[in-house]
């Protein structure tokens, strides 16, 4: 009996060390396929020959996105199981100093109000590897962005929320998640929360000078870029935002999000 | 023949030499700083608006460490009104930076982990990519390090130039950099660094609280202020420019825009000399009003011969005296009554007496009333354009003004005193219809022919005696008035 | 009492066992003509060995990153459907390893990593690595799934952008890895005189070297 007994312990002491995090299904929006005009398009640049103009809509498939960004709680949660995330283990390597620098340690927030406000100064190894631990995947820029389209509804109001979160200060302490409006596809919080961290935000290829689009010749199979709308500077700021990061950085307004298909 | 060749030779070479020289000079500026060594290290000394860093005396190029944070912070736009300002050291505008040609210059450019936008910098004074711009994007939390050797004197503007750069420009980003040239300029008593910036803000002018940036207004560069040194008031008052008299003042003007050029005067003052554009090898002399463009500079400088509050102004005068762009340098110390007196008297003016009313000619004098009912409807015109105002239309007066044509006894008992009144004026004491006035009333300079022509019109009204003048009347009137005067 | 003893004995066999199993599978790659140095329990916090996802060569073995310790690694992502600079990017690392003289060219490990996980299988990779006359005693050409590759090229900082054909836009760069797996330089201008990176790896072999000497482990 004691036997038994101590089989069961040990298996579940397994089972907490390989981390199995709850799984939220339930908290994803369903976003039908569709497609968007995202902010900058690129064109292949044929030698000799000028870019042809490029307001180029892309395709999205039907995909799942997590309704609100991931909060302290459930990074908590993760941490965890998995003690190589924690603050104290984390290689150099997955990210900087300032890792976690908003929690009380390892595995204590500052407050249990924290809990529900979104995770922040989390690198993207950190948050690909969350996603990664549910199942999960963190968005493309294109699905992210197709869920901030909100199916074209809004645009000039998005812009305007948006320029007005950009020019309050940043030092203040973050709203819980489930704060934030809702939008058509069911996704909450796309603005006015924190940026988010996307699976390819490094894909720009126009260096760090987003000033005129840079014909690539540095590049493998360099192109130009164009943006479709010079007059949302809403969208400048957010791909500007993405160009200056690195994988292994954190922010104190950088979060993110997991997506599945 | 020969002769005149070998004559002209030496000359002619002399003259090629020096043009070479001449053109080798231009040039060598470039150059001469990308090879000039450097010698030691300093850290860069950096000075908030309106104060300059002290002139630099070392004769060598050397290595200027320089740290510039970047913090997003809500602050005074004008009283009352609030703005989150994006800044280079906590403050609109940026900090001075003052370095030597040659110099070369590490730095670093660090984004306070509070801010919420990443941010780089383009400086003017360097020759590279973007400024420096492609190598400085830098997230909140993060710092970025470039150097850039100066090889060129002068003063520039720096700013931020993350897209979109309107917005970062418009929130305050910008500051000047002096590269203090080889020979540097003569010194001064005072030098103040001062920058326009125009501000776009979705309330109007004075729309009190926390104002949000306007996207439609800078595409539209239509600011709703624009100020020198990131606020309204910023340099007035107990926040004026000092100097004394006897003092030659050098300001650093800049212009970061985003949109508008400045016209800069100051008020009260002439600019001795000009460096234009910010340049430090080709000064002007003697300018009232100097161009800074959007993303430029000036350095100007004047003597303070005389005490008074000088205004720094933007000459398009909207923007100086409804949105801001209004600063101010008390000197104070003795007079020069012979630079500028002051004022001196205050007097009357007033030449011959009461003034005369020179009437609107018309462009062809009109035919002579050939009927009663024509002078009538001739005199009702005269006397809506001349004499309505004080009398008014239905011959009233104003009660203890203007005295009543409407039954006036006076008017009424006297046909040629009337006559008289309105070809001489009247002033002094006066009863009308038992009321006392003691005005002016203006001589009128009107014909003969005009003259009969209101005053039949003016007997004809409002229950006055009807009685007829004609211009033969007036005639004889004026003959009764060697100087015109009743 | 002693069923229930062979019982512990069992269960903790099973934990460690895992553990075994999991070192076995990720055995050192054997570094002819030198002799291998004690490595040291951890990589250094900077090492992009502390990437843990399995990886398969072009002669479909599967290894973790940290098998390539040991000793210097030159390394760049490409992909073998690329027109133009992955052909450069591989001559460039061969005129590197033609320029070392001999002893530091053994010591060396030349690695591609492929960016195009959908089409890069390992057969594809021996066919690349046939095609450019690779010696294949020194070097290793990877295939790895989407999230290790993004995995490394984040770490590494190569920048992509996969379009809908499937091609890519990549930065260029070719690194320098110490023995530990930590970046020591990075070559961007594939034009630039080779010695800058020779030199240099044969500045790492000496480090390595004078430490043997002196009987530290690194």
């Amino acid at each position: 009996m004691r036997a038994v007994r101590l089989v069961a312990v040990l298996i579940a002491a397994l089972a907490s060390v390989s981390g199995g995090a709850e799984y939220h299904g339930a908290d994803m929006a369903a976003l039908p396929a569709g497609s968007y005009v995202p902010f900058y398009v690129r064109d292949s640049v044929k030698p000799g020959r000028p870019p042809a103009p490029a307001f180029r809509s892309v395709a999205v498939r039907a995909f799942r996105l997590d309704r609100f960004p991931v909060t302290n709680a459930q990074f908590l949660a993760f941490v965890r199981g998995h003690s190589e995330w924690r603050r104290s283990q984390i290689k150099a390597v997955f990210a900087d100093a300032h890792y976690l620098a908003h929690w009380q340690g390892d595995l204590a927030l500052r407050k249990p109000a924290d809990g529900e406000r979104p995770v922040t100064n989390v690198s993207w190894f950190a948050a690909a590897a969350y996603c990664r631990a549910n199942h999960k995947m963190l968005p493309t820029t294109d699905q992210w962005e197709y869920a901030l389209a909100n199916r074209g509804a809004d645009t000039d109001a998005i812009k305007r929320r948006i320029l007005s979160w950009y020019s309050t200060p940043a030092n203040r302490e973050l709203p819980p998640v489930r704060s934030g409006d809702v939008n058509r596809y069911g996704v909450s919080g796309l603005i006015g929360l924190v940026w988010e961290w996307t699976l390819d935000f490094n894909s720009m290829m126009s260096g760090p000078d987003l000033r005129g689009a840079q014909a690539g010749a540095q590049f493998c199979g360099g192109s130009s870029l164009g943006a479709t709308d010079p007059g949302d500077y809403a969208a400048f700021m957010r791909y500007a935002m993405r160009q200056s990061l690195k994988a292994s950085y954190t922010v104190s307004n950088l979060g993110f999000r997991c997506a599945m298909p | 023949m020969h002769l005149l060749v070998r004559g002209l030779i030496r000359p002619a070479a002399a003259l090629l030499l020096l043009a070479g020289a001449a053109t080798i000079a231009g040039a060598a500026t470039r150059d001469q700083n990308v090879r000039d060594p450097i010698t030691g290290q300093e850290t860069g000394r950096l000075t908030y608006a309106p104060d300059v860093p002290p002139p630099i005396t070392r004769t060598h190029a050397t290595k200027v460490v320089i740290h510039l944070e970047v913090r997003e912070l809500e602050q005074r736009l004008a009283d009352g009104v609030r703005y989150t300002f994006w800044t280079f050291g906590g403050r609109v505008p940026g900090k001075f930076i003052r370095i030597r040609e040659g110099d070369l210059v590490e730095f670093h450019l660090d984004n306070h982990p509070d801010n919420k936008m990443p941010h780089n910098i383009d400086l003017h004074a360097v020759i590279g990519q973007g400024g420096g711009a492609a190598s400085s994007l830098t997230a909140p939390g993060h710092s970025s390090v470039f150097s850039f050797k100066a090889l060129v004197p002068g003063l520039y503007v720096y700013h931020c130039a993350t897209a979109p750069v309107a917005m970062h420009v418009g929130n305050g980003m910008y500051g000047l950099i002096y590269v203090q040239p080889r020979k540097p300029l003569p010194a001064v008593t005072h030098e103040y660094y001062v920058m326009q910036g125009d501000f776009y803000t979705k309330g109007a002018n004075g729309a009190q609280g926390l104002q949000p940036f306007s996207m439609e207004k800078v595409l539209a560069e239509k600011p709703e202020y624009v100020v020198f040194n990131g606020s309204v008031g910023a340099l007035t008052g107990a926040n004026a420019l000092k100097a004394n008299v006897g003092d030659t003042v050098r300001l650093y003007v800049g212009n970061g825009g985003p949109n508008l050029t400045s016209s800069f005067h100051v008020i009260g003052q002439i600019f001795d000399t000009v460096w234009p554009e910010g340049n430090t090898t080709a000064p002007t002399h003697a300018v009232q009003t100097t161009t800074i463009p959007a993303g430029g500079a000036a350095i100007v400088e004047f003597k303070i011969n005389v005490p008074g509050t000088y205004l720094l102004v933007d000459h398009a005068l909207e923007r100086a005296f409804n949105r801001g762009a209004l600063a101010q340098l008390k000197a104070t110390g003795p007079e020069n009554k012979l630079v500028y007196s002051g004022k001196i008297s205050d007097e009357v003016y007033l030449p011959e007496g009461t003034g005369i009313r020179v009437t609107e000619q018309p462009s062809k004098l009109p035919a002579p009333a050939q009927s009663q009912a024509e002078r009538i409807k001739l005199g009702e015109g005269i006397f809506k354009t001349n004499c309505m105002a004080c009398h008014q239309e239905t011959g009233v007066g104003v009660p203890g003004a203007f005295p009543p044509l409407a039954k006036s006894d006076y008017l009424n008992a006297d046909k040629v005193r009337a006559i008289k009144t309105v070809i001489g004026g009247r002033q002094g004491p006066l009863t009308v219809n038992g009321s006392k006035y003691d005005g002016v009333m203006p001589a009128w300079t009107l014909s003969d022919e005009e003259i009969a022509n209101v005053l039949t019109y003016i007997y004809a009204s409002w229950g006055n005696s009807g009685k007829h003048v004609t211009p033969s009347d007036v005639k004889a009137a004026r003959s009764g008035m060697p100087s015109g005067k009743p | 009492m002693r069923h229930a003893m062979r019982l512990r004995v069992l269960c903790l066999a099973l934990v460690f066992g895992a553990c075994a199993v999991a070192s076995a599978a990720a055995g050192p790659v054997t570094m002819p003509g030198m002799p291998s140095l004690p490595l040291r329990k951890t990589v250094p916090g900077m090492s992009v060995y502390n990437i843990s996802s399995s990886w398969t060569t072009q002669a479909g073995r599967s290894i973790a990153l940290s098998s390539l310790r040991g000793g210097p690694v030159v390394a760049a992502m490409v992909y073998t459907h690329c027109p133009d600079v992955c052909p450069l990017i591989t001559e460039r690392m061969q005129m590197i390893e033609q320029a070392l003289p001999p002893h530091a060219r053994d010591a060396v490990r030349f690695v591609l990593v492929s960016l195009d996980w959908a089409r890069d299988s390992p057969s594809q990779l021996a066919k690349f690595a046939a095609q450019h006359r690779l010696d294949m005693n020194r070097w290793t050409l990877l295939h790895g799934d989407e999230m290790a590759v993004r995995e490394l090229a984040n770490v590494l900082g190569v920048d992509f952008y996969r379009n809908d054909s499937g091609n890519f836009q990549h930065s260029i760069a070719i690194f320098l890895l110490d023995r530990d797996g930590v970046v020591k330089m990075q070559q961007t201008d594939m034009m630039a005189p080779l010695a800058a990176m020779t030199a240099r790896i044969v500045g790492l072999l000496r480090e390595e070297k004078g430490r043997r000497q002196q009987g530290r482990p690194r």
